[in-house]
C-alpha cells in the first residue's frame, strides 16, 4: 500500500489520474491519496473515479474500511470519500429503502433525512416517539427506522419497547396460525424491525440501554459515514443490479 | 452584473467561515447533500436552525428570568441546542452549548448567564454572516458550468 499526502507532494509532469493509473493496472500496491478536506470545491479531483481518496486527518475506522474497500471489495470502483465509503456503497445499500426517521428536533431530522435519501432511501419522518409507534404498528412496509434516543415526551428506549410488544404480540399470533403472514405479496413469518438509535453521545451505557430495549445497533448524529455503513450493513444485502 | 466577482465573494466569506472557526466540517456534508432534487437544500437547513435556535433561546431566557432556577429544564433546553449546532456545524457555538451544560452542571448559574450571553453573541455573528453569504449566492445566479473556485 501507498498513502500519499497530496498537500505535500505536487505533481508537475503528469495528473494525479493518470498517476493513479499506473497503479490500478497492476494488483498491487494499492495507492490511496491524502486529500485536505477544505478542498473539496475542486470537485474535479474529488470525483475522479480512479482515485482511492481518504481525507485527512486520518482516522483509523476510516482506514480500515477503505482498504477493505480497495483490497478486497467485489466490483464496486466507487472512490472513498470524506467518510462515505463510496456513494456508491451506501446507495446500493438504501436504494428505494423505506426508512422512517424519528427525532423531535426539526433540524437533525432534515438533515437525517437528507443524508439518507441522499443514497435513494424513501424517506418518512416523525417527530415523537408516540408517531414512531403509529408507523411502526405491524403490518407496515418499513424496512428500518432511525430514532433519536433523547426525546421529551417518551423517549427511544421506551418507543421502541412498544414497537418490539406489538412486534412480538403479532408473532404470536402468527405462530398459533391466527393471522395471515402475507403482506404487500412478501411473506413475513416474523415481524423485527430494523430499529437503529440515532445518539449524540455515544457511550457504553448507551449502548447496553440500546440493545436492553430492544434496538439493533446505534450510530452517532449527524451520521458519520463508514459507521452508518457499518451498521446498516448487517441488515441489507447490497444490490448489485441498481435501476 | 460581475457574478464572477460576486461568487469569488461568497466563496471568500465562506472560507472566513471555516478559517475562523463558526463552521465545521458537518458544514460540508450540508453542501454535500444538495443537488437537483434538493437545490436549496442548505440554505433551507440553516434557515430552519436559525428559526428553531431562537424558539429555544428564548426559552432558556425565559428559564433563567425566574427566580427558581431549574438547572435540568436549562440543560434538557441546551442539548437541544447543541444539537442543532451539531447537525449544521455550527462549530463555536457547539462549544458554547458544552461550556453551558457544563454550568447546569454545577449549578453555577452566574456561569449559565455568561456563557449564554456568549452564546447569543455567537448566534447573532454566525446568522449575519450566513445571510449575507446566501444573498451573494442569490445575487451570483446559478454556476453554469463547472468553474474552479478559489481556495
Amino acid at each position: 500500500m501507498v498513502l500519499i499526502d497530496k498537500e505535500t507532494w505536487s505533481l508537475e509532469a503528469i495528473t494525479w489520474s493518470n498517476f493513479a493509473s499506473m497503479f490500478t493496472n497492476s494488483k498491487i500496491p494499492k495507492l490511496f491519496i491524502l486529500a485536505n478536506p477544505a478542498l473539496k470545491n475542486n470537485s474535479q479531483f474529488f470525483q475522479d473515479v480512479n482515485l482511492n481518496i481518504i481525507l485527512k486527518p486520518l482516522r483509523a475506522s476510516m482506514l480500515q474500511v477503505s482498504l477493505q474497500r480497495a483490497l478486497f471489495g467485489g466490483g464496486d470502483k466507487g472512490n472513498c470519500r470524506n467518510g462515505v465509503v463510496g456513494n456508491l456503497s451506501l446507495g446500493s445499500l438504501l436504494q428505494g429503502k423505506r426508512i422512517l426517521v424519528v427525532d423531535d428536533n426539526s433540524v437533525n431530522l432534515r438533515v437525517a433525512a437528507g443524508a439518507l435519501k441522499k443514497y435513494g432511501a424513501e424517506v418518512t419522518c416523525a417527530d415523537s416517539g408516540k408517531r414512531a409507534i403509529e408507523f411502526l404498528k405491524p403490518p407496515h412496509s418499513f424496512d428500518a427506522c432511525f430514532m433519536d434516543i433523547q426525546m421529551p415526551e417518551m423517549d427511544g428506549f421506551e418507543a421502541t419497547r412498544r414497537i418490539r410488544g406489538m412486534e412480538a404480540a403479532l408473532n404470536d399470533r402468527i405462530k398459533r396460525d391466527e393471522v395471515c403472514r402475507e403482506i404487500n405479496g412478501k411473506v413475513i413469518q416474523s415481524w423485527h424491525i430494523p430499529i437503529l438509535a440515532m445518539t449524540a453521545d455515544v457511550i457504553q451505557a448507551t449502548h447496553e440501554e440500546c440493545l436492553k430495549s430492544g434496538m439493533d445497533g446505534y450510530v452517532s448524529k449527524p451520521f458519520e459515514g463508514e459507521q452508518l455503513y457499518r451498521e446498516v450493513a448487517r441488515f441489507f444485502k447490497p444490490n448489485t443490479k441498481l435501476s | 452584473m460581475d457574478y464572477v466577482h460576486l461568487r469569488r465573494q461568497a466563496a471568500s466569506l465562506r472560507k472566513g467561515l471555516f478559517d475562523q472557526g463558526y463552521l465545521d466540517e458537518q458544514f460540508y456534508q450540508l453542501e454535500d447533500l444538495q443537488d437537483d432534487a434538493s437545490p436549496n437544500f442548505v440554505e433551507e437547513v440553516v434557515t430552519l436552525f436559525f428559526r428553531d435556535s431562537a424558539r429555544l433561546m428564548a426559552n432558556i431566557d425565559q428559564a433563567l428570568d425566574k427566580c427558581v432556577k431549574d438547572f435540568n429544564k436549562l440543560d434538557v433546553y441546551m442539548q437541544q441546542l447543541k444539537g442543532s449546532c451539531t447537525s449544521i456545524g455550527a462549530s463555536r457555538m457547539k462549544t458554547d452549548c458544552s461550556a453551558f451544560r457544563e454550568c447546569c452542571r454545577d449549578e453555577n448559574i452566574e456561569g449559565c448567564m455568561r456563557s449564554f450571553q456568549k452564546i447569543k453573541r455567537e448566534h447573532s455573528v454566525l446568522r449575519q454572516k450566513l445571510e449575507s453569504y446566501f444573498q451573494l449566492l442569490r445575487q451570483a445566479g446559478p454556476v453554469e458550468c463547472a468553474t474552479r473556485p478559489n481556495k
